[in-house]
This record gives structure tokens, sequence and C-alpha cells, in this order.
């Protein structure tokens, strides 16, 4: 078959609602199906915090610093409490709050947390909320994925079928 | 879920599927022993080397593509090197688009989101653009120039192979996290320490100071030494070009007649020779201040506005070292796909070396929101909207070239014409930018981010594409599919334009870039926006599937002049090259069409018309010319007039409107002094403007570029001059402005015709 001799239909626009059906497939099912696995695997709704160096610290507790709120470490909750003193020592200086975040405000606007005689500031590293979206999104997101690929398929498929009419006659 | 083994999945996935492809093609390429292959590429007509990946061939082909020298084999290497790090590169945007679909951070977390955007900016400006055009040039251009090899092929293999370990170096942080990771279910965190500090750099691309010069984070430092050796890599290409075209030209080649790309090339190798130095010279100041203390950046001594003064120095010549190649690719192919050859060449290769010239003086417009005097901001506000001048000069001769032209819509066209499009969009959006007190308004929104990628993506990408397609045959002796790469280009336009052309409006509502988070209101923009991302991904990938399928299974070429370039007198170099290639290989005997359409002729009975009186003209005969003008541009004015007085009897026209003409020139309320303000303006400013413009607007006779003229401008009178009117009114102030406006067009054109005619006559 000729290209002539093809519909610019089946040529052009099938495949071009197959890959918008599936792109907009892609979007669905991976947030449909990663809002499903996420909180399964426990990957999102621990807080994480850092706990900046003594240097950077001091630049905040010094006369020309901003004036902040003072939290002792034994107000904060044990999951708050756990996460501080992992942080402390992490090389990266951060650490999910594993458990009650009762202080998320404070660690938001930023803090200074007493401890042992000494003092950090700390704040919010990453809220890693949950995907917010309906589950019904992931079977959809799939179904979308088929059907696009069926579009984008139609002009092999339309050809063999026409050889094999062609054949037939 | 962890960004660094989604990416990693996601490459080994991709590779998987090249993998896969080749094995596949390997093993069916016995199907195609009965078809007559024209092959250029080393191996006997009919038959494609399969892979046997048997230990001695693997060694054969890692001794072979490890030691080459010669320029296209390097030019595959730098390629195929430039394609990877796009799909890396690439596969960061996917995950940014990814994030954007939904307001709140919760697919990615900030700070993933932040190295995204980071790594997606180094890896596609360092390590996909420049590649893959050094690889196009390292192939092509000796072969325009009638070269036998690039003019230091060694030091040309040193250059590419600085590459790889560079973009390691700047991308290691995601091989030392996941390390860190999987060593961390075996080992206790202490031992492993220095591995679990690390991660993948979010300071972003600019690695602004001071943030990039006191994060703690060591593959911050890693990642300027991998940038370093990326510069030097360039410099050492650049020199190569340059050393190339000025030394290594065959006999023949002159300065004049020079091909279009190689001219590009050039040009960009010069601004990459002065600007990628000093790019190192910034990096190694920082990477000082990071491990030794010097203080360069800290304030007090430069400050941060040292390093954006620096980076930026480098920075604006890096956009139009990415951009010029593309042009020259654009200037290269057009011409072939609508029989023409390139309008106004010369004043092409002049915008091309303007452009270099002045990338120079533009680096500040990024730092229109920084501390800089408002008086340097000025001066930099001017070089950044003159620079839009040369660059609109290319677009007009690219549309001037396919006027009246033969036009053969296949993929490198649509690619050609896409850019076209994107590129005017993208342009444009731009010299709004380069104007302070806008900027200061968009420049921390997605509007930026709109205006950029429709112009690092939206002309590009596509050349290096259409340059694939358009010398697919040369460099596989095989076609491509034709019908899957026209679907492709097209929905790559589209997916480019939906995704690039809802951020500009993005930016317009002020949504501000580079958050993981967002409003939920601006969610449904977000969206669209994303799934035209995930199109240009799957255009992409299309693309791909087609380069590998084809290379098996594509329609074996059956002469040296796959595209009938010789039927228009283009059958250039590098075709030449290819059709004797195939003589003394496989016995394959030129051809020669039927007939020859010249691509370029002052008869548009013989051929492609060109267009003989330009500008050239206008500069020889200025006085005369001149006076010519201003005469017909009186006489239209007058016939306008007649119109416009007579709309103004009706009552669709008010008089008041002259008056304010005349208060905006300072003259009073006057309508008498305000008409003779449109007078002159008639006179000499629009008709003047035809003169310059006539050879770039559309009408094959002078009668119909005036009408066109005369009708864009009609636009502008009617928002001008319009008092009020609605209803019928205004519909009837629409209608007189428009026949005015074609009167002013017909007398304008139909005198200058006639000075012309009196002109030929006399001569």
């Amino acid at each position: 078959m000729s290209e002539a001799d093809e519909p610019w239909v089946v040529t052009y626009a099938a495949p071009l609602v197959g890959v918008l059906l599936v792109v907009v497939g892609i979007s669905a099912g991976v947030l449909g199906g990663y809002s499903v696995v996420q909180s399964e695997l426990g990957l999102c709704g621990s807080p994480s915090i850092h706990v900046a160096s003594e240097e950077t610290t001091a630049g905040y507790v010094g006369p020309d610093g901003p004036s902040l709120e003072r939290l002792p470490v034994e107000n904060l909750t044990d999951a708050e409490a756990a996460a501080f003193r992992t942080a402390l020592d992490a090389p990266t200086r951060e650490a999910s709050i594993d458990g009650d975040v009762e202080h998320l405000a404070a660690f938001r606007a930023g803090v200074l947390v007493t401890y042992d005689g000494g003092e950090r500031y700390v704040t919010l590293a990453s809220l890693n909320e949950c995907v917010g979206v309906p589950p019904l999104l992931f079977p959809l997101g799939v179904a979308a994925i088929l059907f696009g690929a069926g579009g984008v398929l139609t002009p092999p498929l339309y050809r063999r079928l026409d050889a094999f009419e062609n054949a037939a006659e | 879920m962890n960004r660094y083994l989604v990416t990693g999945a996601g490459l080994l996935v991709l590779l998987g599927f090249v993998c896969a492809l080749a094995v596949v093609g390997s093993r069916r390429s016995g199907g195609d022993e009965g078809r007559v292959a024209a092959s250029d590429g080393g191996y006997a007509p009919g038959h494609r080397e399969g892979i046997d990946l048997s230990a001695g061939w693997l060694w054969n082909g890692l001794v072979r593509w490890t030691t080459t020298t010669d320029h296209k084999d390097i030019g595959i290497l730098y390629i195929v090197f430039g394609t990877v790090a796009a799909f890396w590169g690439g596969l960061d945007g996917m995950m940014m688009r990814l994030e954007l679909l939904t307001p709140a951070a919760d697919v990615w977390s900030e700070a993933t989101y932040n190295a995204l955007f980071t790594t997606h900016g180094l890896t596609m400006l360092i390590f996909f653009v420049l590649p893959v055009f050094f690889g196009i040039g390292n192939y092509v251009l000796p072969l325009l120039i009638d070269a036998d090899d690039m003019a230091f092929p060694r030091v040309n293999a040193v250059g590419f192979w600085l590459l790889p370990p560079a973009l390691l170096l700047v991308r290691a942080g995601i091989f030392f996290q996941v390390g860190g990771q999987v060593l961390g279910f075996f080992l206790p965190p202490e031992e492993i320490a220095l591995l679990l500090s690390v991660e993948e750099v979010g300071v972003g691309w600019t690695l602004y100071t001071p943030l990039s010069a006191t994060s703690e984070n060591p593959q911050i430092t890693t990642l300027l030494l991998g940038l370093h050796l990326s510069g030097v890599a360039t410099t050492v290409g650049a020199i190569n070009f340059i050393a190339t075209v000025v030394h290594e030209r065959g006999p023949g080649i002159t300065w004049a007649n020079l091909d279009i790309l190689s001219w590009n090339l050039l040009t960009t190798s010069a601004i990459a020779l002065f600007a990628f130095p000093l790019l190192g010279s910034a990096l190694v100041m920082l990477i000082l201040d990071r491990t030794f203390g010097t203080a360069f950046f800290a304030v007090g001594n430069g400050g941060p506005v040292l390093w954006q003064h620096l980076f930026w120095f480098w920075g604006h010549p890096e956009v139009y070292i990415i951009f010029l190649p593309a042009t020259g690719l654009l200037s290269t192919i057009l011409p072939k796909f609508v029989g023409r050859k390139l309008f106004g060449f010369r004043f092409v290769v002049y915008s091309t070396l303007g452009i270099a010239v002045m990338s120079f003086g533009v680096w500040a417009h990024h730092m229109f929101v920084s501390g800089v005097d408002p008086r340097v901001k000025a001066s930099f506000m001017a070089i950044s909207l003159a620079i839009a001048v040369p660059s609109a000069i290319k677009t007009f001769n690219w549309l001037t070239t396919m006027w009246d032209g033969n036009v053969r819509l296949t993929a490198p066209m649509i690619l050609c014409v896409g850019s076209i499009g994107t590129f005017v969009v993208g342009g444009v959006t731009g010299v709004f930018l380069a104007a302070v007190p806008i900027d200061v308004v968009y420049h921390g929104t997605y509007y930026v981010v709109g205006h950029f990628h429709l112009i690092v993506m939206g002309i590009i990408p596509y050349m290096m594409m259409a340059a694939g397609y358009y010398w697919y045959p040369l460099l596989t002796g095989r076609f491509y599919d034709r019908r899957l790469a026209r679907f492709q280009s097209w929905l790559l336009v589209v997916g480019t334009t939906v995704t690039f052309g809802t951020l500009v409006v993005l930016g317009l509502l002020e949504l501000p870039r580079r958050y993981a988070n967002y409003p939920a209101e601006f969610a449904p923009l977000q969206q669209v926006a994303s799934i035209g991302a995930f199109l240009i991904g799957m255009a992409v990938l299309l693309w791909l599937y087609n380069m590998v399928w084809s290379y098996w299974h594509g329609d074996p070429v059956e002469s040296g002049d796959p595209w009938d370039l010789k039927a228009t007198d283009q059958f250039t170099r590098e075709w030449q090259w290819f059709e004797s290639r195939l003589e003394s290989r496989y016995g394959m005997q030129p051809t020669t069409p039927d007939a020859v359409r010249p691509s370029a002729t002052a008869d548009p009975d013989a051929g492609s018309p060109q267009f003989a009186k330009g500008v050239g003209s206008l500069a020889e005969n200025t006085g005369r010319t001149v006076a010519g003008g201003l005469l017909a541009g009186f006489v239209g004015t007058m016939l306008m007039s007649g119109a416009l007085f007579a709309a103004v009897a009706i009552g669709v026209f008010d008089t008041g409107s002259f008056a304010e003409l005349a208060a905006l020139a300072g003259l009073g309320d006057s309508v008498a002094l305000g008409y003779t303000v449109f007078l002159l303006g008639g006179t000499t400013t629009w008709a003047l403007l035809f003169l310059a413009l006539q050879e770039y607007l559309p009408g094959r006779l002078r009668v119909g570029t005036g009408l066109a003229y005369a009708t864009v401008m009609s636009l502008g009178f009617m928002i001008a001059f319009y008092s009020g009117q609605t209803g019928l009114a205004l519909v009837g102030y629409v209608g007189f402005a428009l026949v005015a406006h074609w009167l002013y067009g017909f007398g304008l054109a139909v005198v200058l015709e006639f000075l012309e005619l009196r002109r030929t006559r006399r001569l």
C-alpha cells in the first residue's frame, strides 16, 4: 500500500489520539499506582528535620541574630527527640520523624532546640506528604495506556488488514 | 520512592529497550538478504553487519571505537554520548513534570525536586546539546569543506573522551548515594559516612554563591571538577573546528563559497573559545573557595554578584553556542526541501557573526533583579533588545527562502517549519524579558522557563532530529520510516508548544518557578504542561525507535541522491562524497535528473525566483529610492485620506483622533496639525519601512506586496485611532480603516512600480 492510499485518519489522527491517551494514562497511572503503594511502603507521612551545625547555629544565637523560639529537647515527643539525635550524628544532618509530630509549626518556622547544655537550630527539611489522588486513577490510567497503544498501532494494523484483504481478493 | 532507583531503573529500561531492538534487529537482519542495499558503512550491499556478542567481536569493537581518530567515527561517538545524556537529563525533566502534576510536593521530596532541576539543566546544556552538534559537525564538516579529516584527529579523540568522565563526575551523586544505600544494608553507617554524606546537588544549575560555596555536600566539588573537565573538552573541540575550517579546506573551497553550516560551526567555536576558559577560571575559583578558603566570592571580596557576572559572561554566550549550530542546520536543511537556495546567504552569515559579537554584551540581563547599577542595567537592556535584530534577520530569510518554493513536507521540513514557529514565539517572549521593568516582574516566574524552553527545546533538538533524518541515508545507507517520522515530528511540535506555551501563561499569571509545590488553582495548567511534556517524551522515544529499527529494516537507498537534490541544483559536497563512495565500492552509477530547476535565478520562469532587488539595491541607490518612496507614500496617504474623510462624513471615524495624535506629538489639540503629522508619517516613515521590508513580504506582484503590508499596518491603525465606536459604527470603522489602508498600499505600490518602469525604459 502506498503512502498516498492510506487515509490520513489512520496515519496521523489515530496515532495522535493514541499517544494522547498514553501520556494521560501514564500521568494518571503513575500517580494512582504510586498513591497506593507509597503509604504501604512507608515512603511518606514522616516529616524530616534538618539540624544545623554548631557554626551555623552560632550565627543565629548571637546578638545580631534573629529572635527565635527555644525548645528543650525534653519537651519534644519521643519521635521528635529521636529524629533530633539521629540528625545530630547523620552525615547530612537530616532525619525523619517516625511517630508523633507535635511541633511541626515550630520546625517549619525554625527553632533552637536546647540539649545537654548546647543548642542547635532545627528546621523542617521536608513534609514528605503522601500523594493525595483517588486510587481509581490507577486502573483508569492503565486502561488509557492500553487504548492508546491501540491507537498508536492502528497504522501497521490497518496495513496488515489491507494486505490481508488484498490477498484474499 | 527513591528517585535514584527510579532514575537507574529508567535508564536500565531504556538501555534494555535499545539492546532488545539491536538484538532483534541483528537476528532478523538475515531477512534482508534479498534486498539490494546501497550501504556506505563498509559492509557488502544487502547485508547489515549483525551482532554476535562473542568475546572477539566485543574486543575488536571496543578497541576500534576507543582508539579511532576518524572524524566520522568520533562524530558518531559524540552523537551517541549526547543522546545518552539527553535521555538522562530528559528523565530528570519528566520526573519534575510528574511532581508538578499535583500541587503538593508529594511524589518526590522538595530536596529531590531541587536536585532534579539542577541536574536537568546541567546535563542538557553541557552534555547533550554541544556534544551532539560537535558530533554532527565532526561527521559532516570535513565532507562539506572537502577536508581529509579534522585538523587534529588525535586531539579530536581526546576532546571526546574527556566528556564521559566529566559527565560521570557531574552526576556522581546518584552513584554515591545509591552505593551508600546498598552498602548500608551490610555495613554500619560510620564506615560509609563519606558515601552517606554525598547527595545529588540541588543548588540550581547556575550554582549561585553563597549557597554553592558554603553547602557541605561534597558532590558539589565533584560536580565543579566535572564541569571544568567538560569545559576543557569543549575548548579543545572548538580549537579543532576553527583550525579545520581555516586550514583544511579543500581546493576550490574559499571563504566566499563556504557553506552556511561551516560558517555557523566556525562562529560557535569562536564563541566557545572565548567563553569556556572563563567558565573554567570561575569554576576553579569556586572550587578553591570551597576547599582552600580563598573567599573569592565571600561578602567583602567579590561577593555573590561576582560569581553571577562570571557565570553569565559564559552563560549567555553559551545560549548562542547551543543555538547557532541549530540555525546553521536549519539554513542548510530547509532550502533542500523547498528547492531554493538560502535567501540572503550573506546576511545570514553577517547575522551569525553579529550575534557572536553581541552575545558577549548581554550577560547582565540575567541579573536585572541582582544588585547591579541601574545605568549598567540600561545598557544591557539596549544590547539585549538589539540582539533580536540578527535573529530576526535569520527568521525573515528562512521565511523568504520558503516563499514561492516547492515545499516538500518531509519530516526534516516539518521540524524546520516547527522550529521557526517556536523560535519566533520564544524569541518574542525574550524581547519582553530584555526590558528591565518587565523582567523584574517576570524574572522569578514560569514565564522565563517557558521562554527559554521554546528556544532550547523548540529549535535545538528539532534541528538535531532534522539533521538525523536528513543525513540518515548518508550515515546508514538506508531510509528511516518516513510516515512514522512525519508523525513523530508533528507530535514533537505539538508537545513542545503545549508544554512551554502553557508555562508562558503560568508565568503571566505570576506563578513562581523553582518550587516543587504550588497553589492548587494552578494545577489544571500545570497538568496540561505535564501532559505536553510526556508527549515530548513519547515523540523522542518514537524517534529513537525509528533510528534503531530503520538501521536494520529501513528501505535501502537506491542512489547517491536520495533527496533528489540534483533536480534543484543543490547536490552538496557531502552527498557528492556519498555518491562517489557508492560508485567506487558498489558500482552504483550516479543518477542524472530529467530536468534541473535552478535553485537561484532572477528569472521566475527559469526556476526558483531570487529577489534581485534586495537590500543591496536599496543601499546602492539610496537617494533615488528614498525620493521615489516619499512620492509613493504621499500619493498613498492622499488616497487613504479620501477614504478616511468619507468615513468622517458617514460618522464612523472621529477627527478627534487626529487631535490626539497632535497632542501625542506635543503639538497641542489641533486636528489640522494632527492630520499633518499623519500625512508626514504616511509619506515618510511607513513608506520607507515598506521599501525596507518589501523583499520579505508576500506577493509576487508589488501591488500584492503593498496590499499585504497595508493590511498588517491597518491593525495598528485600528487600535491607535479607535475612539470608542460600538456596534455598527465599529463595523464601519474597521471596514473603512481596512479599505483606506488598501488604498494606501495600492497607491504606494503602483507609484513605485511606475517609477521603476520609467527608469528601466530610460535605461
